[in-house]
């Protein structure tokens, strides 16, 4: 059965525990940051954070209300970024994680590339590419990852799918009859399935997400058209050349005058 | 660069010292750029390298500017030379477009086809040679960019790494083909010496380039 991650957005109170617990468990060093006057804060993912919270921050008439946004790899079931992977570093494993391999990585930034959602970041220290790993290393062993376990709203789950899923509906129906409209359980079926499903309570866009995350054109243009036909017509010119040296043979090249 | 005679010992001069270190140039940066790119894609092709993934990306950058920067220098250099050699790729006429039809015949059957005469330029090799520069400008456009990718739009690199990769594929099937042409096809393979010594024998030249030859004897043509 496959496992997924819900975050609700709707309980998200903007602390960044998750923020401290990523860099806790997977030993990603802090970074010196300057306040730009938000609380947000490091500014952007990097090699060494893996998750943050943005913070948006929308008019709601003489008040400033903020929208908590979380960031951090979606694990999609399409992963653009495991099919452009040319030393195939990239995979699914416990049928959810979209895991690189540190071992095979080449840091060629293809990934980077083709992320629909902006993830992976480039280490220059160690020339690979980086990301969120689900906490693969806890989550083989029973555990759960360390930005669920430490999420002290309860706005981060994790579980099985399907119960993932039904929490989700349950609390849209809850907030429904509170009033609150706009909802949407973002991942449920957007890039076959998002092994990190995003409770919404605005639309898509004021969080910075696409409405309609998709597998970007170029990469299946490249990878299942292109590629593939490139990859036969230089056979074919291989072919073409030898068929041509055979059919050569014998042929006299007149050194005196006269064609 | 010192002017080589048009004649010499039954030879032909085909090209100018200037295109023969262009060539060379870029055959061997080429060459480098294609193993220590493919050495990125499947590091376990980096064999020559020690397996060192960064070595092989500073000899990439160094090689690319080689690749770029040489033909740049040059047609700057030799302003009338790269014209010329421009106005030649583009000119076009009825007996290239006869030859065009001819070529997979006489690619197959070189003894059974008699071909129309020829400019400075056969019809093959211009359209050869549009393919070959066509994917270098695309190639060393996305490669310049993948280069500073971290400043770019990721919509824009999205296309760029398809662009890079699927140029260097066309150009190198396009290469086998012409390092075919040039080495092997019993027709046309005495003509690999023009890119060493700048000469061909007169009768290959005036067995593939009539025209280019005959106006050369008149005195009335380039090289």
């Amino acid at each position: 059965m496959a496992k997924a991650m819900l975050v609700d957005l709707s309980k998200c109170i903007g602390c960044r525990a998750c923020q401290v617990a990523c860099k806790e468990w997977n030993q990603n060093a802090g970074e010196k940051t300057e306040n730009t006057g938000t609380y947000e804060n490091p500014p952007d993912l990097s090699p060494q954070t893996w998750t943050k919270i943005k913070f948006v921050e929308q008019n709601s008439g003489d008040n400033v209300k903020w929208l908590f946004r979380r960031m951090m790899c979606q694990h999609c079931t399409d992963a653009a970024c495991e099919k452009v992977c040319p030393p195939k570093a990239i995979s699914h494993l416990e049928t959810t994680a979209v895991v690189i391999d540190q071992e095979k990585c080449t840091g060629c930034k293809y990934c980077i590339s083709a992320c629909p959602f902006n993830v992976p970041r480039y280490d220059a220290a160690d020339n690979k590419a980086k990301k969120c790993t689900l906490c693969i290393d806890r989550i083989s062993n029973g555990l759960i990852p360390a930005c669920a376990k430490v999420c002290a709203p309860g706005a981060v789950q994790f579980g099985e799918r399907s119960d993932m899923v039904k929490l989700a509906k349950a609390r849209m129906d809850a907030l429904k009859t509170k009033g609150v409209n706009d909802l949407r359980l973002y991942g449920e079926s957007e890039l076959g399935g998002l092994g990190v499903m995003v409770l919404m309570t605005a639309a898509a866009e004021d969080y910075g997400f696409p409405d309609k995350p998709s597998f970007p054109v170029s990469v299946n243009l490249w990878q299942d058209y292109l590629k593939p036909l490139t990859i036969v017509a230089g056979g074919g010119g291989i072919l073409a050349v030898l068929v041509s040296f055979i059919g050569s043979i014998g042929y006299k090249h007149k050194q005196e005058g006269g064609e | 660069m010192a002017k080589q005679p048009v004649f010499k010992d039954g030879q032909v001069l085909r090209f100018s010292t200037a295109a023969r270190v262009l060539h060379t140039v870029h055959l061997l940066s080429f060459f480098t750029l294609l193993y220590t790119g493919l050495a990125r894609l499947w590091p376990e092709t980096n064999v020559l390298l020690g397996g060192d993934l960064l070595l092989g990306q500073t000899i990439h950058h160094l090689a690319a500017v080689v690749f770029i920067a040489v033909p740049v220098a040059l047609a700057l250099l030799y302003p009338r030379g790269a014209l010329h050699f421009l106005k030649t790729l583009f000119s076009w006429d009825k007996d290239d477009t006869r030859w065009m039809i001819k070529f997979i015949p006489w690619m197959i059957r070189p003894q059974a086809v008699k071909l129309p005469p020829q400019g400075q330029e056969k019809a093959g090799q211009k359209v050869s040679a549009w393919i070959i520069i066509g994917f270098c400008l695309l190639i060393a456009v996305s490669g310049g960019l993948m280069w500073i990718a971290q400043f770019m739009p990721s919509e824009l690199m999205k296309w760029m790494y398809a662009i890079h990769d699927v140029s260097m594929i066309i150009l190198l099937f396009v290469i086998v083909m012409h390092i075919y042409m040039g080495v092997l096809f019993p027709a046309t393979r005495r003509s690999w010496t023009s890119m060493i010594t700048g000469y061909v024998p007169e009768e290959e030249a005036r067995h593939g380039w009539r025209k280019w030859y005959d106006d050369l004897k008149k005195g009335q043509q380039t090289v």
